[in-house]
């Protein structure tokens, strides 16, 4: 925490080292992030650079008051989902990404399990209310903590527990629904 | 109620251990025994969704993305401080105001919250701030500003169970949202379209972000720290046309600044409708042209930004006063009150939206 506040104060000054750490300390979150809220990978690699470079850009404005740097990042990158979602509620559905990441190193068969039980969950996380899958996109693809979530999303604490609660146990029930019949999943 | 609040925070207490590695499924079950029926499967779920969100942007991306930054950062200036705005009048005449008042007063009660000793004094510079605005756009923008930090203040009265002034300050809102719905900017006759501006909409084609560098709140609770003033950033709207050559570069909206008077003293002047050149207007829907050279008049872009803003206010104060009259932390006696910012804040933000035109085609 404290070295992201001098990193912050250094950025502020101008300092691109101090940012590009900043950077690639949060980099990967926000592409979780991002890839969970949009499910497609260009865009989402795009739209997390989008994010740094529009941090870059007002980092200047930032002022800590409690609230920390990365739920700052978290706010800019809702803002550009909520700019991309209304485009592309324009344009129908979001198509669901075959060219989703998975990793280089796992054997293929390893891989196909992973992407299929991605899928599975990327699709549950789409009947959840807009609150709840925010919770869950925070939690664990941003890697928040509840104060951080909570933060982030405008609310109290408890509430966003009790979201997440919610949140958690309507995923379940939906994937349970999803492999009744066909393969059981342990969940 | 207290039952859920305590499985809630196990809930989550096992969740942090899990996410970062620290405990098993099986430690934070053996941990609460009594729990086990209805923790174990939310907690294996919650191993299947982190594992299925466990994605990495490809290499190649990231050695691009790296190097597109840094050449970005190159090739611009240094970061954008917050704006310091050059109005020198308002400014010096604020200040000898504010150290009468006594500057370290004035920064404590900056930050201080109703029930406060200091809370007064907020107030007072608020209704400086307010007297000191040079135009119409600015005063909306600034009563934007203070009807947020009064939400924040009532959400921070919710959570800390301090409602005693809750009802003052929802008065004080209401106060808020009229004076934003009535105010009519000095544009509105120039830029106001027959069409444009004659069915306002909340979802126009602006991106709703948050206003930057607003009013800074202070860090008495969690949830009004973020509040709408907390998230400092708002992108450069591409969809915005601006008809003056002003400001073209990709760079955050600022709404207000604080100007930095001592280490001590913080003022609120807004930025966004600062514009201080006349500029020449054309009305699109007669074709008359009206030259607009009142220093106070605001350019097609300040206009854009401050409508901006509006709109990401009408879309968040609205929600969160509803969610203080879902609140049970909320008493019944406010709530009618309440009700009746509900209502102002949605037809306040209208009006102001809708006086403001179209800055698309002015």
């Amino acid at each position: 925490m404290q070295e992201e506040l001098n990193l912050v104060q250094r950025a502020r000054q101008g300092d691109q080292e101090a940012f590009t750490r900043l950077y690639e300390l949060n980099f990967d979150k926000i592409f979780r992030y991002v890839v969970m809220k949009i499910r497609n990978q260009a865009e989402a690699e795009d739209m997390t650079q989008q994010v740094f470079v529009k941090a870059y850009e007002s980092i200047g404005a930032y002022r800590s008051q409690g609230i920390p740097f990365s739920t700052w990042l978290f706010r800019i990158a809702h803002n550009q989902m909520v700019d991309y979602v209304r485009k592309q509620s324009k344009k129908q559905t979001i198509p669901l990404d075959e060219s989703l990441p998975i990793e280089d190193d796992c054997d293929v068969e390893h891989e196909v399990e992973t992407k299929i039980e991605m899928e599975k969950v990327m699709i549950a996380t789409q009947q959840l209310t807009k609150a709840q899958r925010e919770v869950i996109s925070l939690r664990f693809a941003g890697g928040l903590s509840i104060t951080e979530a909570a933060k982030t999303m405008r609310k109290s604490e408890g509430a966003v527990k009790a979201l997440q609660h919610s949140a958690i146990l309507a995923l379940r029930k939906t994937l349970l629904a999803g492999d009744k019949g066909g393969n059981q999943q342990t969940v | 109620m207290g039952t859920n609040k305590q499985f809630n925070a196990i809930l989550d207490e096992c969740l942090d251990n899990l996410l970062t590695g620290k405990e098993t499924v099986e430690q934070c079950l053996q941990r609460y025994p009594q729990y086990v029926a209805e923790l174990e499967p939310l907690l294996r779920t919650a191993v299947l969704v982190n594992k299925a969100v466990d994605v990495k942007p490809s290499e190649d991306f990231r050695v691009k993305a790296r190097y597109q930054l840094q050449t970005m950062m190159a090739q611009s200036k240094a970061p954008r401080r917050a704006a310091f705005v050059p109005r020198w009048a308002i400014a010096v005449c604020t200040v000898l105001l504010l150290f009468v008042l006594g500057g370290g007063t004035v920064l404590a009660a900056d930050n201080s919250m109703p029930g406060s000793p200091l809370y007064g004094v907020k107030l007072v510079t608020e209704n400086l701030s307010i007297k000191l605005a040079g135009s119409q756009e600015e005063k909306i923008e600034l009563y934007a500003t203070l009807a947020d930090r009064r939400v924040n203040e009532m959400v921070w009265m919710a959570d800390n169970n301090k409602t005693a002034d809750m009802e003052a300050s929802v008065q004080r809102l209401n106060n808020d949202f009229e004076e934003i719905g009535a105010l009519q900017p000095v544009n509105a006759t120039v830029n106001n379209t027959s069409e444009s501006s004659a069915n306002p909409s909340l979802t126009a084609p602006l991106a709703a972000q948050p206003p930057t560098a607003l009013n800074s709140q202070s860090g008495a609770s969690a949830v009004s720290n973020a509040g709408g003033t907390a998230a400092k950033v708002t992108t450069t709207n591409t969809t915005i046309a601006t008809t003056t050559a002003t400001t073209t570069t990709a760079v955050p909206t600022t709404t207000s600044t604080e100007i930095v008077v001592t280490p001590t003293v913080t003022v609120i002047i807004p930025t966004g409708v600062m514009s201080a050149s006349g500029n020449n207007v054309t009305n699109g829907a007669t074709g008359n042209s009206a030259s607009v050279n009142n220093k106070h008049t605001a350019s097609a872009n300040d206009i854009a930004k401050l409508k901006n803003t509006l709109i990401y206010y009408a879309q968040i104060h609205p929600e969160i006063i509803q969610e203080l009259l879902d609140s049970d932390k909320v008493p019944e006696s406010v709530k009618p009150d309440l009700r009746r910012a509900l209502a102002a804040s949605i037809a306040g933000y209208q009006n102001a939206i809708s006086n403001l035109g179209d800055p698309d085609n002015p």
